[in-house]
Formats: structure tokens, sequence, C-alpha cells
């Protein structure tokens, strides 16, 4: 079972990595934000095949099914042509950067990963249940509800926090839309 | 270990019954659909192969699968190809999550247990996974629309990418206060607790929960009054406009399974189940034919809902662009809201 895990992680690690390369290599946005949904859906494999199945169907269901199709119903729309974007490697500048770029970052990942090995092995058993409670013996189990226990019991304040981000965000948002009506009109 | 105490051979079955249930469904839907249209129309309807028309859909199949394969010169191949297989996919995943029995008792154990019930796989997010992969079916219309580089075709996804942003928001908000009665995700526990309590569609969150989600499904499903997708009077017919034989084939059999799927969805969510009405409850109990007879009145209820989809298409005309936004946004967007609230005061009523 364990060998099964580790070749299903190899597996979606793969196309993830093909997926990425796709998002910033290819010429048509539309694609772009195709290879960018197949990330996000092996990325939600990725969850699932560690245990992690509450947040595998809401990276699905917020990123590929609202977030992406926003994305792509925009760029559809505006209707980008190929043209409009230069060839790799014709500016050597900005190659350069974007090449030094990759490098630090994956520098500093291998740096991460073996302090990460070095230490025990990261934990592939997702805990589905949790004593909330020891004195009552009170137990929740399943993926949601410890999740759940942890955004609403633990972390109330950061999880409240962030929501006033976003509603920060769409008031922005709003604010932004409404400057630019004004100047048209 | 026996041969047969295999979980992969058990999922293997389960997968190839409802591959087979949800083929030969959709298939007989359209003859339901197109029997239905006649006799709305004062007509008999397709009566030509066999009796009642009842080989009409294998016809169908064989002709689309004979048809000549054409590819438009400008499309975007890949694409092009993929759209109707996410269609396809899609409608046939979502039936994964879906219990259609009870627990069975069964003479033998299967992997250490007596009991197994006709679904493939029970996460405990069930319902959550549902709209997950119903959310992907979306990318199925928008790719055909945009690869066919057709005008009408980009108009159709376009406006069909529009309405399911917006009905998909009305549509998860509206199983909320069904979710906080049952307590669970899982669509086994929600039958369940209908069981125990009463079907949700008689509480007053669940009526109104009902209401919009119904309304709701007619969009996510692009049927009439809401197929602007497809308006056949101005885009031809939308977003599949350039697609023939089997690739055509592929986008209707979805729609049909995906009709078939949201009506047992209906039935699950609000209509408890499997459950059996309380003056058989006795006769049946104990009974190892009991939750067939439960299974029996599951189907009949789905199927009411089936014949609703056809009803409802075959008597109203289709609405405007701007009413679909409005009736999405002002009016089905608040109710969603209004039955979270209410089902927060029936659960603390309770």
């Amino acid at each position: 079972m364990e060998n099964i895990r580790e070749i299903l992680f190899f597996l979606f690690a793969f196309v993830m990595m093909g997926a990425s390369f796709g998002v910033i290599l290819h010429k048509n946005p539309v694609k772009s934000a195709l290879f960018l949904v197949v990330f996000f859906v092996s990325l939600a494999s990725l969850y699932g095949v560690l245990g992690a199945e509450f947040l595998a169907v809401l990276q699905v269901l917020v990123y590929v099914g609202a977030i992406m199709v926003l994305f792509l119903f925009v760029i559809m729309l505006i209707a980008v042509r190929d043209e409009n974007f230069e060839n790799i490697g014709a500016n050597k500048g900005k190659t350069m950067v974007v090449f030094l770029l990759v490098l630090a970052f994956t520098m500093q990942f291998a740096a991460l990963a073996s302090v990460l090995s070095s230490d025990d092995k990261i934990n592939t058993k997702t805990e589905y249940s949790k004593t909330i409670d020891s004195a009552q013996n009170l137990t929740i189990e399943g993926n949601a509800e410890v999740l759940s226990f942890h955004l609403f019991e633990k972390y109330i304040l950061p999880f409240e926090l962030i929501s006033i981000v976003l509603l920060i965000g769409v008031i922005g948002a709003v604010v932004i839309a409404k400057k630019n009506r004004r100047r048209l009109e | 270990m026996e041969w047969y105490q295999s979980e992969i051979l058990w999922s293997l079955i389960k997968i190839l019954v409802l591959f087979f249930l949800i083929i030969t469904g959709a298939g007989y839907y359209t003859l339901m659909e197109r029997k239905g249209a006649g006799y709305f129309q004062l007509r008999y309807g397709p009566n030509r192969a066999g009796i009642w028309g009842i080989f009409q859909p294998l016809a169908d199949g064989i002709k689309f699968l004979l048809k000549q394969e054409t590819l438009p010169k400008h499309v975007d191949v890949y694409l092009f190809l993929l759209a109707p297989a996410i269609s396809v996919i899609t409608a046939v995943l979502l039936w994964s999550t879906i219990p259609f029995t009870p627990l069975i008792d069964l003479p033998f154990e299967v992997l250490g247990k007596s009991q197994v019930a006709l679904q493939v796989l029970n996460p405990g997010s069930g319902i959550l996974l549902l709209f997950a992969i119903s959310s992907l079916s979306v990318y199925g219309v928008m790719l055909a629309g945009w690869s066919s580089n057709n005008k009408y075709s980009l108009l159709g996804a376009v406006r069909s990418t529009a309405q399911m942003i917006s009905y998909e928001l009305s549509l998860s908000l509206s199983i909320i206060g069904v979710i906080m009665m049952a307590g669970h995700f899982d669509l086994y526990r929600i039958i369940e607790a209908q069981n125990e309590n009463g079907w949700f569609f008689l509480s007053v969150p669940g009526f109104l929960g009902f209401f919009v989600f119904i309304v709701a499904l007619f969009a996510e499903t692009n049927r009439l009054p809401f197929d602007l997708a497809e308006a056949e009077s101005e885009l031809v017919v939308g977003f599949h406009t350039e697609y023939g034989a089997f690739k055509f084939a592929l986008f209707f059999v979805a729609e049909y399974m995906n009709m078939i799927t949201v009506s047992f969805l209906t039935v699950i969510l609000f209509f408890g189940g499997w459950n059996i009405p309380f003056f058989l409850r006795d006769m049946v109990s104990g009974m190892w034919w009991g939750p067939l007879v439960g299974v029996l009145f599951f189907v009949f209820k789905a199927m009411f809902f089936m014949f609703l989809f056809i009803w409802v298409r075959w008597s109203l005309p289709r609405f405007r662009y701007d009413q679909l936004m409005n009736i999405g946004w002002k009016y089905l967007l608040p109710m969603a809201l209004i039955q979270i609230f209410m089902a927060g005061i029936y659960l603390y009523l309770k």
C-alpha cells in the first residue's frame, strides 16, 4: 500500500511539473490557463493520496470550479492573440533574470528539502480522529470535522482576519471598477 | 484469501453495473423525452423501431456510430476532441458517489462485511465531491465553444459559463440547509437522517432550499427554460454547433446522464432517498427484500423528477438573458441565504 502511495506521488508530481512548465511556457493564454487547471487537479489528487480528501475536494471546487473558470472566461472575452507575446528568449536580459530567479528558487527549495529530509519523514498518515476533551472522552472523526475544529477553535482569530482581508479585497475591486466607469462617462 | 475477496474486483463489478445502468438509462431517457414531447404536442413520438419505439435508442446509437466523423478546418484539434470527453467523463464520474441502495445483506462475507451497498466510493465529503466533479463539467462546454473557432459556439460557451458561475453559487448554497440539518456531507448519512426525522422537503428551510435547488438545476443542466447556451433560434445550437456524429452524441448523452444524476440527487437530499412510506415499514422490516422495496421507491421518486425536466421543457418558453441573470442574482441567491439562516433557527429550536 505504501508503495502504491509513493508511485502515485511521483506520478502526480511529474504531471504537476509538466503542467507548471506549460503554464509559463505556452504562448496561448487559454492553454496556459488550462495547464494551470491540470496543475490544480493533480495537486488535489496529491492531497487525496495523502489522505486529506476534504482538502482535495475543496481544492477542485474552489480553484478549478470557480477561480479558473472566471480566469478562462475573462481570457476568452478579451481574446488575446498569440502575437501579443514575444518569443521566449527574444529579450536576452529578461531571459537572464527569469533564469536566475528560477535557479535561486530551485536552490532554496533544495535546501528546504534537505532540511526536511534530515528530520523525520513527512507524516503521510492523516489524523482521522482527534480527542477534543480527554476528560469527557469527546472525539471527532473525519477530515472535515478535524479541519473545522482547527479552524473554528484553535485558529479562529487568523481565520476571521483572513475573511476581513478578503472583504477588503472585494470592496477595493468595487471601488476601482467604479472609478473607471465615472471617468468613462 | 479467496479470489473474490479482492477490493478491486468488487469495485470493478460495481463500476461496470453502474456504467451499464447509466448508459442504458440515458438512452431510454432520450426515448422518454421524445415520447413525452410527442404526447405534449398531440402526436405519437417515435413508434417505428419495435413496439412503442423501444429500440429507438439502440437505432440512434448505431446511427451516431456509423456517421462520418468530420473535423472542421480551423479548430484547435486537441481541445476540440477533449471537450466532449470532459463532458461525458464528468457525467459518468458523478455516479460514483451516489448511493443507489441501502446496505443489503449478503449470504456470504465480502471483505469482512456481510452487507454491501451499490455505491462505488463513499468518501466523508460525498456531496462536496459531487459538486466538485460537476463544477468541472463547465470546461466541456467552454472548451467546445472556444476551440470550435465559430462565433455562435463562442457566444454559447460564454453565455453558458456566465450562467453556470451565477447559478452554481445558488445551487451550492441551497444544500447547506440540508447539510446542517443532517450534520453530514455523506450522502448515505443524509438519507439515514431523513429516515429518522422525516423528509427535509417537509421542513421550512428544506422546502425553501428545494425550490432554489430545483430552479438552479435547470440552469446547471442547460435545460429549458434556461438553455441559453444552445438557444437554437439565436445561436444555431450554441457550443456544439461544429460537432457531428459521435462527438455530438457524447454531449447529448452527457446532458441526459446529468439530468438522471440530479434527479437522484434531488430525491436523496430532499425526499428521503430509499425511505419506505410509514404504512409499509412494518410489513417489510426484517425481510431480506425490504431494502429492494426502498430502492423501488427511490427510482420512482427520481423518475418523477426526470419527468419534470421533460414537462417543464415542453411547457415553458426560454428566458431572456437579462431575466436569467436577474433571477439568479436577485431572487435565488437571497433566498438561498435566507434558507441558511432559517436552517440555523430550525436547529436552534429543535
